[in-house]
């Protein structure tokens, strides 16, 4: 306590802690200044914040959470999981691959895509949608559904998209691209700033 | 009460169709916000079918939306497919729709609201129209509709110039736009290139034109269209009932002649019935008015979203269905004791009755049919229901609805099994035989690809009418779409799911020769 002034506020910039108390001076609150930048937050400041931003009305939406890398769904899968357990904004840094006999559900959210993202349904794979994609910044790839060429339409030999009232697909280059015989049923579906939305490509089975 | 359905079981319905769906959806561009993506198309199809149309819920229909586009729909083809936009909503868009080389292609039901459009969208790239387009229609292609849709100014541009439907090259197929309203359009019905072939060709019956129009029909420099403008009569090669189009009559006569403006290379002969319901063009040029004393047929006609029926409706049609079968099963039993009592007379008159006892019951079924295709789309449901009644004639039947899809694959499944499954008499093994002789002759085509020789044997089985074995294969190949016949029937009834008259569809008969629509009167 020798090098305590007492007649300086504890809130004064120019305050010399006591000896034997090292608070973060990088921390947001840290009242220093030795340092220009202080980024650093207290885990209990990120709680707060996070409390705080959750149960604002109009800065709810705001929370963003980010999903690292590629998705490949392999099973049967409904979004939120346990492996993705996001129901609000969050944003992929790659795409999403639903493979054959697989099956995505997504129920809810919003999932935002890099410009590179995509979602591509393999032949016998299943996309349902009830949620919102749209890009992170500018436009996003969209959900390409494959077919399988020459063969006639059929889940077992074709991807198929089936966008259900709620889902909505915004600021795609093609929302949705049939190819080969990709099996789109869209209802009450909202196709919102897509330079395409629905694209048919040739598809013949004889 | 609606009166009437908006069947189109006519059209082509390959399996494919049902794999494109889109229901109730919104295609739109906002244009707000820092991401500005311009959509250029809502819905592009490429050599495929697919359907557009409304959503049906318990809250009713949510129509499908197009706004702030290039184009609504592009659907380009030249490969045998279809498709079908109905009861959906375009606005702001340059073009609402786009068919290039789409065959069996049907757009009915729809609204296009006009007269605006937003300053961001990309340049519209087809400087020798106007930049607003309700419906272009272009190449040589058979079995198009455009029936009972709206076209509206109802935007506030004093500069856009608008086309409601545009026909361009369609080739003689004898396409029929029908019952569409037209209001305040630059152009409502524009004709280029070649749309006919004397006779043959594009013929506009049964529209609305409401002022201030420009022209209300106008046919370019070079451009044809069908040289008689009028409802085939029946009457006979050359008679004509009006076209019961209706007209704007925006200029009065100051010589624009904004009501039928044919600079094309043939003339026209327009026939009109009632000039104070406007139906008589004033102002126009390259036509010839021939007044017909015949009343127009087709100005009451009340369209109604799908389904019209309510449950309660339909559960009536299927009790009708098995009151009109155990009629049916009575004018049999009739008919076979007349003709072994050798008793022509009765005999006649028993057959009559069978056909029109079995033309209710096709009306019933029809009506089922769309019902529970709609929203479901699921015909299976109504064949599970058809087959409960465990008689062979359900068995017609449910074979004779895999011919309205043109799954003639099915349908001979069914015709196979009827003989094994239940016990016919000598005459219900005939049928079958005469339907799957219709399976064959059809040889999983669809009807505009047959050849001239496979036409020339259908077409008297076609218009064949009363009782005989061909009277079934003529059920088999009506529900294939080739022919709708209500002359001469008792009951007014179609096989088509409609009231006689009441349906713009229905009445429109398959020209086996053009592969096309003609209207029956």
């Amino acid at each position: 306590m020798e090098n305590y002034d007492s007649s300086r506020s504890i809130t004064d910039a120019f305050y010399v802690p006591p000896s034997g108390y090292s608070p973060d001076l990088f921390n947001i609150m840290a009242y220093t200044n030795f340092y220009d930048c202080k980024p650093i937050f207290s885990d209990g400041q990120g709680v707060r914040m996070r409390d705080f931003l959750a149960n604002h009305p109009v800065l709810a939406n705001i929370t963003h959470t980010v999903f690292p890398g590629n998705i490949t769904i392999t099973g049967n899968e409904t979004w939120p999981s346990i492996a993705f357990p996001y129901t609000g904004n969050v944003i992929l840094q790659g795409s999403v691959t639903i493979e054959t006999n697989a099956t995505l559900t997504i129920n809810s959210g919003t999932i935002h895509f890099p410009e590179s993202g995509q979602i591509i349904i393999k032949p016998g794979g299943r996309l349902e949608l009830k949620a919102a994609l749209t890009s992170n910044c500018s436009t996003w790839k969209g959900i390409t559904v494959l077919g399988t060429a020459g063969v006639a339409q059929s889940t077992a030999t074709h991807g198929k998209i089936l966008a259900l009232s709620g889902a909505s697909i915004e600021n795609a280059a093609i929302a949705v691209n049939a190819s080969n015989g990709g099996i789109v049923d869209c209802t009450g579906t909202e196709f919102k700033n897509n330079r395409h939305g629905v694209w048919i490509n040739p598809h013949s089975s004889s | 009460m609606p009166i009437s359905h908006l069947v189109l079981s006519n059209v082509k319905a390959s399996s494919d169709i049902e794999r494109i769906k889109i229901a109730g959806c919104t295609f739109q561009t906002a244009f707000a916000g820092p991401n500005l993506n311009p959509a250029i198309v809502g819905v592009l199809s490429l050599q495929s079918d697919f359907k557009v149309n409304d959503l049906f819920t318990t809250n009713g229909n949510i129509r499908s939306r197009f706004e702030n586009l290039n184009f609504g729909i592009l659907a380009n083809s030249s490969a045998n497919m279809g498709g079908s936009v109905s009861n959906s909503d375009f606005k702001s868009c340059n073009i609402g729709i786009h068919a290039l080389g789409q065959r069996s292609f049907a757009v009915y039901g729809n609204n296009f609201e006009m007269g605006e459009l937003p300053a961001e969208l990309p340049v519209y790239a087809y400087p020798q129209y106007p930049e607003q387009i309700g419906v272009w229609y272009k190449g040589n292609m058979p079995q198009l509709l455009l029936v009972g849709n709206s076209f509206k100014k109802t935007g506030t541009s004093n500069t856009i110039e608008t086309v409601g439907s545009l026909a361009e090259g369609l080739g003689s197929y004898n396409h029929v736009f029908f019952q569409n309203v037209y209001e305040g359009i630059t152009y409502a019905n524009l004709a280029n290139g070649s749309n006919a072939s004397g006779q043959r060709g594009l013929h506009y019956l049964c529209n609305t034109n409401l002022p201030p129009q420009r022209y209300d029909f106008a046919v370019e420099e070079l451009a044809t269209i069908r040289s008689e403008q009028g409802q085939a009569s029946g009457g006979g090669v050359g008679t004509f009932l009006s076209a019961a189009n209706t007209f704007s009559y925006t200029n009065g006569l100051n010589g624009d002649y904004s009501d039928f403006l044919n600079e094309g290379v043939s003339g026209v002969n327009y026939y009109h019935n009632n000039g104070s319901l406007n139906e008589e063009p004033l102002d126009f040029l390259g036509i010839s008015k021939i007044f017909t004393p015949a009343p127009p047929p087709c100005n009451s006609l009340v369209l109604c979203p799908e389904p019209c029926k309510t449950e309660a409706e339909i559960l009536t049609i299927k009790a009708d269905y098995g009151v009109q079968a155990a009629l049916y099963g009575s004018a049999e039993q009739g008919y076979d004791q007349a003709i072994l009592n050798n008793n022509a007379a009765l005999a006649t008159i028993e057959a009559t009755a069978m056909a029109a006892y079995r033309d209710r019951m096709d009306y019933d079924i029809g009506m089922v049919l769309t019902h529970e295709r709609y929203g479901k789309n699921n015909s299976d449901t109504i064949r599970k229901w058809m087959a409960a009644f465990d008689r062979a004639e359900s068995a017609f039947h449910i074979a004779l609805s895999h011919f309205e899809e043109q799954n003639y694959v099915a349908a001979d499944s069914i015709l196979q099994l009827v003989p094994h499954n239940f016990s016919l008499t000598a005459r219900e093994i005939a049928e079958v035989n005469a339907l799957r002789s219709m399976v064959a002759l059809l040889d999983d085509k669809v009807l505009s690809d047959l050849d001239t020789a496979t036409i020339t044997v259908l077409e008297p089985i076609a218009a064949h009418a009363g009782w005989s074995l061909d009277c079934e294969r003529k059920h088999g190949i009506n529900r294939a779409g080739f022919y709708v016949d209500r002359r001469g029937r008792q009951g007014g009834l179609s096989n088509k799911g409609d009231i006689g008259g009441g349906n713009p569809v229905a009445g429109l008969r398959f020209d086996p020769l053009g592969g096309d629509w003609s209207r029956v009167g």
